[in-house]
């Protein structure tokens, strides 16, 4: 079983024992669906690849709640603050972008 | 595709310039989109079409980077959160800003920043941070209340840092995040110099941790396009290009010297300069 890379006291060796992550399964499909819609195999690659790109939207998001939630473990209020202040202000920001555009 | 309809060049073309282009950022701290629009505009591309393949490059590559460069220690997530906070607002005022000044004005001043940045970074000679033979990493990284960390260089010694000037620190971030706003980048180029050159944070770690930062915004800049509908699949090549060369820069980075590092970062910045000069 691989460590959590966010724990504090994770070593440095520690990286070569996990060798495939999300981002690496998001390129493989991605591989596969821009070959499928490249040679029109299928149209409904497409849908995928918008599917796709739809994560790359929301992992910082999901990557900040996992901060947000080990430095509240951590008692670190002034960073658990910071990051809070970051998804607000990024959401406000793409929101208010959106809004204003349509 | 209609990607091959409309300029006349493959998906391929521009998933091997997204996979280059997202293995410098990752490597250097850029976001990369500033060397792959460019890129696109003269094989053909018209701007408005290849803002969503730069930003669409720049979050698949932080997305594909950021998890290694968090495993190997390289990226202080702390540091980019608190500077990310007052870039973010900087970003947003920024872009209500950009209807107020001259398109040409901001560009100057943002090819002068980008070159003024890799002289600082390119001419210093010497290492700050040093490695400390027998230092224990768990106990010197990541540390609660503070932004202070270390990491592992390229031989596998620990090097300690300290973050210095913080405020100093945030009040450029605000700034690099306005003139990223008004110039519609991620601003990168500019966040990594102010990381290292003035906050003196390695600069291995301020790349690493920049790219975090950079795949915020570029999520928040994906997601107006998607609002606007402009997230098609045209922009799969660019997605896929910035998963691979993400993937490929965080994992060579670790492997190469910060001196190195520094000046590769000076020349890329230099081009950078250069190429929005031309484009001002």
């Amino acid at each position: 079983m691989t460590a959590n890379p966010l724990e504090p006291g994770a070593s440095p060796s520690e990286p070569s024992r996990r060798r495939v992550n999300a981002a690496d399964i998001v390129a493989a499909a991605m591989a596969v669906a821009v070959m499928l819609v490249w040679t029109d195999v299928a149209d409904m690659a497409a849908t995928v690849l918008v599917a796709l790109t739809g994560a790359l939207i929301i992992w910082p998001a999901g990557f900040l709640a996992v901060l947000i939630r080990r430095w509240g473990r951590q008692h670190d209020w002034r960073y658990v603050g910071s990051a809070v202040v970051l998804l607000v202000v990024a959401g406000l920001s793409a929101f208010g972008a959106i809004y204003f555009a349509q | 595709m209609d990607i091959v309809a409309t300029t006349g060049i493959g998906p391929l073309v521009v998933v091997v310039l997204a996979t280059v282009t997202a293995m410098l950022g990752a490597i250097g701290g850029l976001g990369g989109a500033v060397l792959l629009v460019p890129a696109l505009v003269l094989l053909g591309w018209s701007p408005v079409d290849a803002a969503p393949l730069g930003m669409a490059m720049v979050a698949a590559g932080s997305f594909a980077a950021v998890p290694a460069q968090a495993r190997s220690l390289t990226s202080n997530l702390r540091l980019g959160v608190v500077l990310e906070t007052s870039a973010s607002i900087g970003a947003a005022a920024g872009a209500v800003a950009s209807a107020l000044l001259a398109p040409r004005v901001l560009m100057m001043v943002l090819g002068v920043a980008s070159i003024v940045a890799a002289l600082a970074g390119g001419t210093r000679t010497g290492q700050r941070n040093l490695p400390v033979e027998g230092a224990n990493l768990a106990a010197l990284r990541d540390q609660p209340g503070t932004l202070a960390s270390a990491y592992v260089d390229q031989r596998g010694r620990v090097v300690p840092y300290q973050v210095r000037r913080v405020r100093i620190g945030m009040g450029l971030g605000w700034l690099a995040g306005a003139i990223a706003g008004m110039t519609g980048t991620s601003g990168g180029y500019l966040k990594t110099p102010i990381m290292s050159e003035v906050m003196h944070v390695p600069v291995k770690v301020a790349a690493a941790t920049t790219v975090f930062m950079a795949g915020v915004t570029a999520a928040v800049g994906l997601a107006v396009y998607a609002g606007q509908g402009r997230v098609t699949a045209a922009i799969a090549p660019a997605v896929l290009g910035g998963l691979m060369g993400g993937r490929i820069g965080a994992w060579l980075q670790p492997h190469l010297p910060a001196p190195i590092v520094r000046r590769a970062l000076s020349v890329v910045l230099i081009v950078i300069g250069i190429i929005v000069m031309i484009e001002a």
